[in-house]
């Protein structure tokens, strides 16, 4: 069975990596989907090792560019994610029609820098609306307390509603698939992305439950969390093996489908 | 890969609980459920402790209720007894387990939660009972936590057992046979560098909630070798498949499967 994982950085952990002195890290993220046949939904939200939360316009290009570079080196198994910063409007705007739609990037990657409810990505997101490709966003709820800028699944539910023609990925369905679904539930253009949580028991079943297969997509945290731990979510669970597939594959293949490339 | 697990040896799993957990309902928390999960997955036996212990403050409660359902399943179930030093009568508890549950060496061991029952492993209350263990011959498991600290209900904020607590009350302990579950790979490996010189001769660290980063297991063996690590599933609130599937695709040779799957956990309950 075909991959699509839709949430993968591009960084490596330096001390992190078993081989750090011999193949490439990237080298061996391409192993996995090779082994796994994956295909990997990129985004690169560090430069130099150091992750940029707040990061300028030159940050965007300089990590937008690298992402790209690494797409092209995939081996046919990672498209992108443009990422941007929603304080800056005009920059973002410029990155995301510089790269959205052309070079194999396929969306846009919201990670820390702002609230999500906050009416600074109503531009962004209409602009992904009207080219029928995803907002990623990252949110969490955590109970040892978010980051300043960390989005809430509330808060996600809140832009969503704002735009309901927007096809909305709700990254790590906020840490909590209880508080996630609950979120996600009534609101039919969220999806729910499984990445980079423990693989909590029953957890996607009861996920599934809240919200129905066709609202939940496969995603890993790759290279921080293992590929093996985020798919024993889906393959461990009782889930029928049609269910199975949307979530690892059908969901985010239609999703992609939905986009029309403009540009070299 | 629709068959987990089916390239690997039978397994034995030395981090196991049985019962229900006050948060949220989990698909697995009952004897009958667990020995299905079990047959499905080729787990041939587990080393399993009473998960309602977490909260009780009698465990003996807990433990003579994990006695009597395994019971009728001695040959699966290898029991773990929670005890807490920092409670009154512990020791009474203790010996109750040996002379009324038949807890000796090579016949189970005893289960801690420094964490949840709030006592620090390397007080003097916990030296008490890591010396009676020591001197009975049975071996320790301690759980280092059960859950992501970020997702636990808002009232019950636990974090993990400290790396420092568990490096100092390990190295006062050298000849104890300790089982470190619930550990990541980041805490494993800081764990032994921090043990250096005290790096005891029989300890293992479990699976079940190694689950990054890329290339965990084959990252692990590098780093603690592996003689020293085990198959553990955190059942009922980790997906047993995590672990499984680890190894499965792990970049491993066979016979080091092996070890970790089975040989490592037979030779620590021998």
């Amino acid at each position: 069975m075909p991959i699509i994982d839709c949430h993968v950085h591009t960084w490596s952990w330096a001390g992190f990596t078993p081989t750090e002195a011999g193949r490439d890290h990237w080298d061996r993220c391409l192993d996995w989907a090779e082994k796994l046949d994956v295909t990997y939904l990129t985004s690169c939200l560090r430069l130099s090792g150091d992750r940029i939360d707040f990061p300028s316009p030159t940050d965007l290009h300089v990590a937008n560019a690298e992402n790209q570079r690494i797409v092209e080196r995939s081996r046919g198994r990672a498209l992108g994610l443009c990422f941007v910063n929603p304080r800056y409007t005009e920059a973002s705007l410029a990155e995301m029609e510089e790269w959205i739609g052309r070079r194999g990037f396929v969306g846009l990657k919201l990670h820390v820098a702002l609230h999500c409810d906050q009416p600074e990505l109503d531009p962004l997101v209409a602009w992904c609306a009207a080219h029928r490709v995803p907002v990623c966003q990252h949110t969490w709820v955590k109970t040892t307390g978010n980051l300043p800028g960390e989005s809430t699944p509330t808060m996600f539910r809140e832009l969503a509603q704002r735009h309901p023609d927007a096809i909305m990925v709700m990254y790590h369905t906020g840490g909590d698939f209880v508080y996630g679904a609950k979120a996600a539930r009534g609101v039919d253009n969220i999806y729910c992305d499984l990445a980079g949580t423990d693989a909590v028991d029953g957890s996607v079943e009861a996920l599934v439950n809240a919200v129905g297969a066709d609202r939940v997509v496969f995603g890993s945290d790759l290279p921080g969390r293992a590929l093996t731990s985020q798919l024993a979510k889906v393959l461990g669970s009782s889930l029928s093996d049609t269910d199975k597939e949307k979530i690892l594959y059908g969901n985010m293949a239609r999703i992609l489908a939905e986009r029309k490339d403009h540009g070299p | 890969m629709s068959t987990i697990g089916h390239t690997l040896p039978p397994l034995v799993d030395l981090n196991c609980y049985l019962g229900e957990w006050p948060f949220r309902r989990y698909p697995c928390t009952t004897i009958s459920r667990l020995l299905a999960r079990m047959d499905k997955l080729r787990i041939e036996r587990a080393a399993v402790s009473r998960l309602e212990n977490v909260f009780f403050k009698d465990c003996l409660v807990g433990n003579r209720e994990l006695a009597a359902l395994i019971a009728p399943h001695s040959d699966r179930f290898i029991p773990f007894y929670t005890v807490n030093p920092a409670f009154p009568g512990w020791e009474d508890d203790l010996r109750l387990c040996e002379e009324e549950l038949g807890l000796a060496p090579g016949a189970g061991g005893i289960h801690l939660h420094p964490n949840y029952h709030a006592y620090d492993l390397a007080s003097g209350e916990a030296a008490a009972l890591l010396q009676r263990a020591q001197d009975a011959g049975l071996p320790v498991r301690v759980a280092t936590g059960l859950e992501d600290p970020r997702t636990q209900h808002w009232l019950v904020q636990v974090p993990p057992v400290a790396n420092a607590t568990l490096a100092s009350a390990i190295a006062a302990f050298p000849t104890l046979r300790w089982i470190i579950a619930g550990l990541s790979t980041g805490p494993i490996r800081s764990l032994w560098r921090d043990l250096a010189a005290h790096q005891p001769p029989e300890i293992v660290f479990d699976l079940a909630l190694v689950q990054g980063p890329l290339d965990e297991c084959a990252l692990l063996v590098e780093s603690v070798g592996a003689d020293r690590l085990v198959f553990g599933t955190n059942l009922p609130l980790t997906t047993a498949e995590s672990p499984l599937l680890a190894l499965q695709y792990a970049d491993l040779p066979d016979a080091v499967k092996t070890q970790l799957c089975r040989d490592n956990a037979q030779r620590f309950l021998a």
